[in-house]
């Protein structure tokens, strides 16, 4: 990728059904590179919407990431303790999930984009 | 100096400068709250807990789309990448064997172990996240040491500056391929966050290396198999360099870049007269303790001080037996 970069460091909710599963999407994890390291949120925290929940290192880079939501985190993925490289080809919007969170008010969910939106929004970039 | 003690003697010298020296204060509180889109610090302080704090607070709050140049350099110091086990990378019994040993710092962006010391400067670069890339700042220092006449220079594939073995030279700034013999002078690391990212890098000039391998090498590391990120151990050397012309050829590097050959000389006239300046799309300013007067810059150093940083966190390793 020549040393260029521009993920989307927020949150995206993988998978709808409530508590709400959040991870990075597989268009970040190729932007960020090899994950070396993943800094889990502590279960039982309460967090806000933009709230840094963690943070994923790939090439000597601390990356944050933030909560698309607000909520409390009910369970951190201890997969990506022994195997953080899960977010990595292809894991990102499947077993490399980060943390689900019971989430305060669903509507916050509605108003985030979707999968046609976020592709697009991607394409926008220019990537 | 032990951490309580630097940060006692942060404050006093921070009022005396307070008395003293009254505009250089108000300088850089002016300067790091304007929109001057393009801004140089040179810290005067050699204390690694204010230095990495004061990066922080600039980072945090410069807008987006402002490009920052922060150098500094630190008393003998440790510095841990922020995810690394600190009982694999340090040899702690050569701490008690040594009469006024390097402090123990974690930093806040990824990468590995490095060690600072007076003969080493390090740069720092904060720009919008759109603006981001590993190579970029690096080759900007790559082109400051061939105008030093350091031809060898280069940026290998690991991001880091080398020099090539040899006498070897190649005219583009970023190796496209694998060379066999360099030896590292710079270490980078990177933080990035949704608006704003930075680069920061080492750059051996003089530095006691002699003293580093005593302390990088743990014991402890066969028997412990960590879940942090290790080090990637690199053949290091000195450019032997002075500081002062090296950091003079960064900043007109960096003021060239951003805002031309008018920038840079800007920068360069400032640098010679050693003046906090600021013209236009441009300005350098000298900080020295007084950055620690500053609240943010405070609670920054008082994190980073204390000991649970570096011992306390969560990190999951295995006893190998």
């Amino acid at each position: 990728m020549n040393g260029s970069f521009c993920p989307t460091l927020t949150g995206t909710l993988t998978d709808t059904e409530l508590p709400a599963t959040v991870g990075i999407t597989d268009y970040a994890q190729t932007a960020l590179g090899d994950v070396v390291y993943v800094e889990l949120p502590v279960e039982g925290d309460g967090v806000e919407a933009g709230d840094a929940i963690g943070a994923i290192e790939s090439v000597k880079s601390a990356s944050d990431i933030f909560s698309p939501v607000s909520g409390t985190v009910v369970e951190a993925n201890a997969e990506l303790v022994r195997n953080p490289g899960l977010i990595n080809g292809g894991g990102a919007e499947d077993d490399g999930w980060i943390c689900k969170i019971e989430v305060k008010d669903s509507k916050e969910i509605e108003t985030l984009m979707d999968k046609a939106g976020y592709d697009a929004y991607v394409k926008g970039l220019g990537h | 100096m032990s951490p309580s003690r630097g940060l006692i003697f942060a404050r006093t010298v921070s009022r005396a400068h307070q008395r003293q020296f009254r505009r250089y204060q108000s300088t850089f509180r002016t300067f790091s709250g304007s929109q001057i889109p393009v801004q140089v610090y040179i810290s005067k302080s050699n204390n690694p807990y204010l230095n990495l704090s004061l990066e922080h607070h600039l980072f945090q709050t410069t807008p987006p789309k402002i490009a920052t140049l922060l150098i500094y350099t630190n008393s003998p110091s440790i510095v841990l990448g922020r995810n690394q086990n600190p009982w694999v990378e340090v040899n702690h019994p050569q701490f008690a064997s040594t009469f006024n040993p390097p402090l123990i710092v974690r930093r806040r962006s990824g990468g590995g172990t490095v060690f600072h010391d007076l003969g080493n400067v390090n740069y720092s670069v904060a720009m919008p996240t759109s603006a981001f890339c590993r190579d970029k700042h690096a080759e900007m220092v790559v082109r400051a040491l061939r105008k030093l006449g350091v031809a060898e220079a280069v940026v290998n594939k690991r991001h880091d500056i080398v020099i090539l073995p040899d006498g070897m030279t190649v005219e583009e700034t970023r190796l496209t391929r694998e060379v066999v013999g360099t030896k590292k002078v710079s270490g980078s690391a990177y933080k990035l966050t949704t608006r704003r990212s930075y680069h920061h890098g080492t750059m051996l000039l003089e530095s006691r290396l002699e003293d580093v391998r005593g302390y990088l090498r743990s014991a402890a590391r066969e028997w412990i198999k960590a879940r942090g990120v290790d080090s990637v151990r690199s053949m290091v050397g000195n450019v032997r360099i002075e500081g002062g012309k090296f950091v003079g050829a960064v900043v007109e590097e960096f003021g060239r870049m951003y805002v031309g050959e008018e920038g840079m000389e800007i920068l360069k006239d400032a640098m010679a007269s050693r003046r906090d300046r600021i013209d236009g799309e441009v300005g350098v300013c000298w900080v020295g303790e007084e950055a620690g007067e500053v609240e943010e810059v405070q609670k920054g150093i008082a994190e980073l001080m204390v000991s649970s940083r570096v011992y306390g966190r969560v990190l999951y390793a295995e006893l190998v037996v």
